[in-house]
């Protein structure tokens, strides 16, 4: 048993170079991503991480990947998705807004700003979750300020769809946001 | 041609190669429909991103990377523990020779190929128990280095989407009638054997498994058998496994103690045609019995397609998995790969029922035998080294 030990270092090494670097470039879009889709640091961290546990695992059973950055948001957007829209999760960021506020009150002038704000964030986050997945997706990837490359990397689309997705995905998010908002 | 919502988006996200973007532009300048279709598409644009702006992280919390990499060093360890205590567990339940291999594989065939038929009449959960055993003939021709090759993704799927949990201990007792009070069944000891047994109460354990469809694809990619068809619903579906209490006694000078301690955290790729004779000495006999291990599945699947797909995934043919498929009750029989060039097996009459006897090749220095059989809702495991007919004599003794 430690001679197999010893004969898998060398690919192993180049797995966890190969992987810190993956870790390096792409977990803060990761966390950017999953942090406007969940709103709570902790959660976005932990499902970040997630992703790249799976990701680890992937390399590890040298499974093809033609873009790594695509897996991953892919995953981490697929993952954040499934969180906000668990009973859960929803009863978690609801007591989470009533934190926000408890934590905003006393060091901002206008906590009425911010009761709106973290009323606002909810809205917008159940919107997201009662769209199509791939409207959802497509929508937070660009406010994390993805190209239209990435974006198309992400979801497996050709890059010349992603107009009309986004101009979709924008047109259902307002119809149903203008609901929401009584009018 | 006019422009299309798409095409504007894109221009306005300025995600245009530039021939394109001079394109839109003069189209633009030129076509008056299409400029207002610019200013919705626009002001809709405007919109959204207003909208959504407001999910960007606050500054309390933004992104802390050094923070994330230590966490994820904590993640790598804990799972690596786990993954430990996870192999620890499957392999230690199997405690004994032959068991070794046969309950890993069992453990994952038994996840993925038995819920049960009776779910689909009472639309609730289903419920698997043995009743009876057959035995598939597995090539393993190209299967050793397959499996290895799949060792870590099996690895992986039993350690993200499973969770396994041993209930109580294990314990030695004096005697059979001990024993039986223990687990709560009929202890029976063959009467054959001469002197007393090393007797232990192996606790019973329950796990459960959420199918996750696009890994085990994943799996069958690996073994090269992406053709094998699975049920979509299968995806998420929970099944669970109850492994009752088990009794095992042995006889004779048996090494548990080395799969106990001696087995690597997965599975050893050098060990394709694991040696189980180094594991006991010929004189070793181990006796294992217990109730049925049960296992429950959501009432939608389709279980004879599962079956197929396990059959062949055994290495048969998909006509061949078809009929094979047909004749067996997925939710009473407790299918056992064998792999034809390191065992054969033949059914035998045995302690008033039919059973299976499987038999190490020729080719092994210590060649040792397993007869299986169902009596009473009891499973009974015999294993021992030498003639396979004294097998069968000694399980007629059973008292």
């Amino acid at each position: 048993m430690v001679n197999v030990k010893e004969r898998r270092i060398p690919k192993e090494k180049a797995l966890e170079a190969s992987f810190e670097e993956i870790f390096h470039s792409h977990w803060p879009r990761v966390y950017g991503v999953l942090i406007r889709l969940l709103g709570d640091p902790d959660e976005a961290e932990d499902i970040s991480l997630e992703a790249f546990l799976r990701l680890h695992n992937h390399l590890a059973q040298s499974v093809q990947m033609d873009h790594v950055g695509g897996w991953l948001y892919r995953v981490s957007s697929n993952l954040g998705l499934n969180a906000l829209r668990s009973k859960k999760r929803r009863k978690l960021y609801e007591d989470q807004a009533a934190a926000d506020l408890m934590a905003q009150e006393s060091d901002r002038p206008d906590p009425l700003d911010e009761v709106e704000a973290s009323e606002t964030r909810k809205q917008v986050r159940k919107i997201l979750t009662s769209m199509k997945p791939r409207s959802a997706q497509i929508l937070v990837l660009r406010a994390s300020g993805f190209t239209y490359q990435e974006i198309a990397e992400t979801l497996r689309v050709s890059q010349a769809s992603i107009g009309s997705l986004l101009s979709r995905a924008q047109a259902d998010f307002e119809k149903r946001y203008r609901k929401a908002d009584g009018g | 041609m006019h422009l299309n919502d798409g095409d504007l988006t894109a221009y306005y996200d300025d995600q245009l190669a530039s021939s394109e973007k001079e394109n839109v532009r003069r189209h633009l300048l030129a076509c008056e429909g299409c400029q207002r279709k610019a200013e919705r598409i626009q002001a809709l644009r405007r919109q959204a991103d207003l909208h959504l702006a407001i999910l960007n992280p606050k500054n309390s919390e933004q992104a802390s990377f050094e923070k994330a990499r230590l966490r994820l060093s904590q993640r790598f360890d804990q799972l690596e523990k786990e993954n430990q205590s996870m192999w620890n567990k499957i392999n230690s339940r199997s405690l004994r020779p032959v068991w070794a291999v046969a309950t890993t594989i069992l453990v994952v065939a038994l996840l993925l190929a038995f819920p049960s038929v009776r779910a689909l009449a009472t639309n609730f959960l289903g419920l698997f128990r043995v009743q009876q055993i057959t035995i598939v003939p597995v090539n393993l021709a190209n299967l050793p280095q397959n499996m290895n090759s799949a060792s870590p993704a099996i690895q992986n799927m039993l350690s993200q989407d499973t969770s396994y949990q041993v209930l109580g201990k294990t314990e030695t007792v004096a005697n059979a009638s001990q024993a039986s009070k223990l687990a709560g069944f009929n202890v029976r000891l063959p009467s054959q054997l001469q002197g007393s047994p090393k007797l232990t109460v192996q606790a019973g354990a329950e796990g459960s498994f959420t199918v996750n469809l696009p890994q085990v694809k994943a799996i069958l990619q690996e073994l090269g058998r992406s053709d094998i068809q699975l049920p979509d619903n299968l995806n998420n579906a929970v099944i669970k496994v109850n492994i009752p209490q088990s009794v095992t006694a042995t006889y004779g000078t048996c090494d548990t103690g080395q799969l106990e301690s001696g087995l690597p955290a997965g599975p050893d790729p050098a060990a394709s045609k694991p040696d189980l004779s180094a594991l006991a000495a010929s004189d070793c006999t181990v006796l294992i019995q217990m109730d049925s291990p049960t296992v429950s599945a959501p009432p939608d699947l389709d279980i004879t397609q599962l079956g197929v797909a396990f059959l062949e995934a055994a290495g048969m043919s998909p006509e061949q998995a078809q009929s094979f498929a047909q004749q067996i009750n997925w939710s009473t029989t407790l299918v056992i790969p064998v792999p034809s060039n390191i065992a054969s097996y033949e059914e035998v009459q045995v302690d008033g029922v039919t059973g299976t006897l499987i038999q190490q090749s020729n080719e092994t220095a210590n060649p040792r035998y397993l007869l299986m059989w169902v009596k009473g809702n009891i499973v009974y495991a015999l294993s021992g080294s030498g003639d396979p007919s004294q097998a069968v004599s000694l399980a007629n003794s059973m008292k």
